[in-house]
């Protein structure tokens, strides 16, 4: 049970979660991995529905079971998560793995002072007063302001964004060596979301933890990550670093994605189609109903591999096989028409292309 | 009134839109009141013409020249206040419950395919059916039992007592045993009467209880929450201190005050028991009256000029009445326990030949004569058990909200 | 200090309505023949005597013929200066017969409180933490048991098969044992355990269907998060919000019971507690213990009423003062 220093600090291999409903067995996250190493910043992109949150909260297997069964292999500092006792998970909950949830979580009976303290004395043997002193420092290090006046308010006496910073605070408890973050800005306003992203930032540097960021906004991707791993479905569809899957994203469905962004060249304005039914997922690429570059054999298999577009930058997409022409998937990308060493040549598809875009952006009028 | 092809999921009353300010009586109302006429004016004709120790049928019979055609259907009753206002109640829920769920089968199909998930719910819809049924025919159909001491104490059909307990034996001796007969199929009581026959009797008891209470605590408990969320102000303000007052009112011990200075009737329980219940209603039906005048279609409603009365009409009742139902349904048990104590205590009505009572009086007798005892006490038991599963059930079944949050 | 302010206000609004009850028990007393006088007159033309004179003389006996308001002044002091007469029934003052059948009310409202209060809240987590599994299917099935079957009913029935058939309980109550003793606990053990299965139903369901919602809350996924182990997260987490809903009924459901059921409980049992006094006041015709003991249930009422307000304001910190 004891951990390895020089083993990389959280391992996801093959992570899958599925849950028993009425209609059947719905499988949100299917087979998936990434790393994450100590002192970086790993995003998980994706829309809502694509599996990010539940895969972010398998890693500590939060989800209850039944009905959620969780399979695949967590490796934290080398340890198998999941082969450890319900007991020795806790010991890692809270201590050495932190989350922070969409909208802040708090028990509203509780006082944030109380819920602070029982996190600290959960995994340390402090007494009560030194807990106490501990958690008001955490308070006013997150920019709580009189932090120890407040510290016995209860949590409808905050606002949204304070709220989410005693999140931030009682995460903060167990000087954990990893910190899950799922959404922790979504329902704030943009001055408090940008605060909080820089609060995020400075406490990285100084503590030097691992942040898994889960989010479906761009914009704090581009702002804080250092690696991009992009989900759609329950399964990745493309990961790389964050400067390559901005300047050349690789994937159709990360194109799609950050044509999404208004600001950028080809802003569309959104991906039509919706997200293939959780219970029944269709052969092949996730994606292929809704690509404008499907071709047959997307129909068929399961989720094409993971094929490497340049050094460190993978995608999930048949066009960076052998006997494909990359070109099409790349094409119209702005200044990324250099995504690999292959020429364009097959002018058939571009027209198809922009034929999708028209009847994309009719879609959107609509 | 047809159900027409259900286009809509809730019918429309377009005469009502028509005109949205006057005073308009919807069309049920309008039923309702007709309807009201014949019962209103025999209640009348009693009052004024028929003489007290004339029985009010009979006299009608004789007035109307068809003694003979009524003498021969058995209509010789003699109908008493409480009898009348059962009926009148029991139009009201014609008018009001089963005409518009007969109006909008779409709505009643749906909310039915949901309670009828409920198997115990179910289970006690078809038993208060049968109390229903046997509280409305049964005296028509059977005598209130008579006293006859040299029966008294008969075992019901199938079981067998000492032949030394019973003083004279109907059904079949044998080996100095007694055997019940099907005359009594739930044997007699220690005055020989038959407990069958008097726990359909008490079937009629509990019903007029169970409606004329609820319509009571209904129309109170209604006006008094929409009347102090539409005011505001100071007249809400007293309205719900008097509220308060009426919830922290101790009513048993209070009837037990009244019934000392003023003698027991049923009448005078069914009064006291529903002037002092319908606090919880009055507060419920305002905070939602208030959440509901603060939705979105209200002030829409209100733009397109509806006036406050013909929103709380059609906009407030209607979204709180599912919830008024539940609670009603949920309010019956207590007003057929309060009933069946006092009757028990021997401070109840002791014309009125309810299940407390009959409990009453065979708890000397438990010993040797168990049934007395046990035949009401389970009809009284099934009956409350039988509310609480159906407002259980609506609970679920009416509440979308409470359906969400299942769903979650 | 609004919270003091608050507490004060509400103490108040319970004087309010103790001194509202009281003055209904006035009217309504006022409007109704005493059953004294006209016992005096009937003993007057039984004795040849003039029947109006025996009504006058017991009428000024009792202080009839003063004017309305006097009557009123006079009788709201008596019950406030606690003078509530003389119980001719007992043969005592009505506070000290009072403070005897309160005696032995305690003896069973105590255990049963207690009982309830510690029972339903527990079991109701609990079944929903168990939710739809049959121990979960057995714990509602009680409940619904529970508060369905009439009280005094299930009493005589348990009272025939375990006093009468088995023998295990005595039959007649016995006030001559100790306090503390096997014997008295034998014979309050029936009465109790009638009313906490009346009232532990709908204080089961409630926590049960409230802690249903707070298991699957938001901050319980916080809480797992943290390291919280589950029996820790149920036992602050879940039981704590559930309190508060709890709160608002557990009083109601309590008094509820107190006064209605607890009555027939007395009397099916032989207990000579406030029910029964009630009661045997009532059938005696004792104008003076009749209103007293109602008096007492209306003081009881409004305390436990009081009692609800203050304890939904310990529990629930998201209240506002100024709401009321």
């Amino acid at each position: 049970m004891t951990d390895d220093p020089n083993a990389p600090l959280l391992e996801v291999e093959d992570l899958s979660t599925s849950f028993r409903t009425d209609s059947g067995r719905l499988v949100a996250v299917d087979g998936i991995d990434f790393t994450v190493e100590a002192g970086e910043t790993v995003c998980l992109v994706g829309e809502s529905g694509s599996g990010k949150t539940v895969a972010s909260e398998s890693i500590t297997r939060l989800p209850n079971s039944p009905p959620a069964r969780i399979d695949g292999s967590v490796r934290f500092r080398g340890v198998d998560l999941f082969e450890c006792s319900d007991t020795d998970l806790r010991q890692y909950r809270g201590n050495r793995i932190a989350h922070i949830f969409q909208n802040s979580q708090l028990n509203h009976c509780y006082s944030v002072g109380w819920q602070i303290v029982e996190a600290i004395r959960i995994h340390e043997d402090v007494s009560k007063t030194a807990a106490r002193a501990r958690g008001i420092d955490l308070l006013e290090r997150v920019g709580i302001p009189n932090a120890s006046s407040r510290f016995d308010d209860y949590p409808h006496e905050f606002s949204g964004g304070q709220k989410q910073r005693i999140m931030i605070a009682m995460a903060l408890a167990g000087n954990p060596d990893l910190l899950i973050a799922d959404e922790p800005t979504t329902a704030l306003d943009l001055t408090v979301q940008a605060q909080l992203v820089r609060l995020l930032a400075e406490i990285q540097s100084e503590f030097g933890m691992g942040i898994l960021l889960v989010t479906h906004d761009l914009g704090v991707v581009a702002e804080i990550a250092d690696r991009v791993v992009v989900m759609y479905a329950g399964k990745i569809m493309e990961r790389g670093d964050v400067f390559d899957i901005f300047e050349r994203p690789a994937h159709p469905y990360t194109q799609a994605l950050l044509d999404c962004l208004p600001e950028r060249a080809n802003a569309s304005g959104g991906i039509p189609g919706s997200l293939p039914d959780p219970t029944a997922r269709p052969e092949g690429c996730r994606f292929a109903d809704r690509c404008p570059h499907t071709l047959e054999a997307c129909r068929t298999g399961g989720q094409p591999p993971e094929l490497e577009v340049e050094s460190g930058h993978h995608a999930s997409c048949i066009y960076y096989g052998q006997g494909y022409d990359v070109s099409v998937v790349c094409d119209g990308q702005g200044e990324s028409d250099d995504c690999d060493g292959q020429d364009e040549s097959d002018n058939r598809d571009s027209t198809d292309v922009s034929k999708d875009r028209e009847r994309v952006s009719e879609a959107n009028k609509r | 009134m047809p159900p027409e092809k259900p286009e809509r999921f809730d019918q429309v009353d377009w005469t009502e839109y028509a005109n949205p300010t006057g005073w308009q009586r919807s069309t049920n109302t309008r039923y309702f009141l007709y309807s009201t006429v014949p019962v209103l004016a025999l209640g009348l004709y009693d009052w004024l013409v028929v003489g007290p120790r004339e029985a009010t049928f009979v006299r009608l019979g004789a007035d109307l020249g068809l003694s003979g055609p009524f003498q021969m259907i058995g209509l010789t009753h003699d109908p008493a206040g409480i009898d009348y206002l059962f009926v009148g109640t029991l139009l009201l829920f014609v008018w009001y419950l089963l005409v518009p769920l007969y109006q909008n089968p779409r709505m009643t199909r749906y909310y039915w395919t949901r309670f009828k998930r409920n198997r115990p719910a179910l289970g006690g819809l078809g038993w208060l059916f049968l109390v229903f049924a046997g509280g409305l025919i049964g005296p028509f159909v059977l005598n209130t039992p008579s006293q006859d001491i040299l029966t008294a104490h008969q075992p019901p059909a199938f079981t067998s007592v000492d032949e030394a307990t019973v003083p004279l034996c109907v059904g079949e001796v044998e080996n100095g045993r007694c055997y019940g007969t099907w005359e009594h199929p739930l044997g007699t009581d220690n005055t020989g009467r038959d407990v069958f026959s008097s726990i359909i009797h008490g079937m009629t008891i509990s019903m007029q209880i169970a409606f004329i209470t609820t319509s009571v605590v209904a129309v109170i408990g209604v006006s008094v929450g929409t009347v102090a969320a539409v005011s505001g102000g100071w007249v809400d303000e007293g309205l719900m201190r008097v509220v308060d007052i009426v919830l922290s009112f101790p009513t048993l011990p209070f009837y037990l005050l009244i019934l000392y200075s003023f003698g027991a009737s049923l009448s005078m329980f069914i009064l006291v028991f529903a002037l002092f219940a319908w606090g919880g209603t009055a507060r419920y039906v305002r905070s939602k009256a208030l959440s509901v005048s603060e939705a979105e279609y209200i002030n829409e409603s209100r733009l397109s000029g509806a006036s406050t009365s013909y929103i709380i009409r059609r906009h407030v009742i209607p979204n709180t009445a599912s919830s008024i139902i539940t609670q009603l349904t949920l309010l019956i048990p207590v007003f057929l326990l309060a009933e069946a104590q006092i009757a028990f205590l021997g401070l109840g009505d002791s014309d009125v030949p309810s299940w407390g009572q009959l409990i009453a009086a065979g708890r000397t007798d438990l010993a040797f004569a168990p049934w007395i005892v046990l035949a009401p006490g389970i009809a009284l038991f099934l009956t409350i058990l039988a509310f609480t599963f159906v407002g259980d059930a609506l609970l679920d079944a009416l509440d979308p909200e409470a359906k969400t949050e299942a769903d979650r | 200090m609004r919270y003091y302010r608050y507490i004060g206000t509400r103490v108040l609004w319970a004087f309010v309505v103790a001194f509202i009850i009281v003055t209904i028990t006035f009217v309504l007393l006022s409007m109704s023949p005493d059953p004294s006088i006209q016992q005096a007159a009937t003993q007057a033309a039984l004795e040849g005597g003039d029947p109006q004179e025996a009504t006058d003389r017991q009428e000024k006996l009792r202080g009839l013929d003063e004017p309305l308001h006097v009557r009123y002044i006079d009788y709201m002091t008596g019950i406030a200066t606690l003078e509530w007469g003389w119980s001719e029934y007992r043969n005592q003052p009505v506070t000290k017969a009072l403070w005897g059948s309160l005696y032995y009310t305690a003896q069973y409202s105590i255990p049963w409180t207690i009982l309830t209060l510690l029972f339903g809240p527990l079991i109701g987590v609990y079944s929903a933490a168990r939710m739809y599994s049959w121990k979960d299917h057995v714990v509602t099935g009680i409940a619904f048991l529970g508060f369905s079957i009439p009280n005094f009913f299930f009493a005589i029935v348990l009272l025939l098969v375990f006093g009468v058939w088995l023998d295990w309980v005595p039959v007649a109550y016995r006030t001559d044992v100790p306090v503390v003793s096997l014997e008295n606990a034998i014979q309050l053990a029936l009465p109790v355990f009638v009313l906490v299965t009346g009232s532990i139903g709908g204080i089961l369901r409630v926590a049960r269907n409230e802690s249903a919602e707070f298991q699957n809350a938001d901050f319980m996924k916080t809480a797992k998060a943290k390291g919280v182990s589950p029996l820790r997260a149920y036992a602050y987490h879940v039981m704590r919000p559930t309190l508060v809903p709890l709160s608002t009924t557990v009083v109601g459901q309590l008094l509820a019971m107190f006064l209605g059921a607890s009555l027939l409980v007395e009397v099916v049992f032989g207990i000579p507690g406030l029910g029964r006094t009630t009661f045997d006041a009532l059938v005696a015709q004792d104008t003076n213990l009749v209103l007293g003991s109602v008096l007492l249930f209306t003081v009881i009422g409004v305390i436990g009423n009081l009692i609800e307000d203050i304890v939904f304001t310990i529990v629930d910190p998201r209240i506002s003062y100024d709401d009321r």
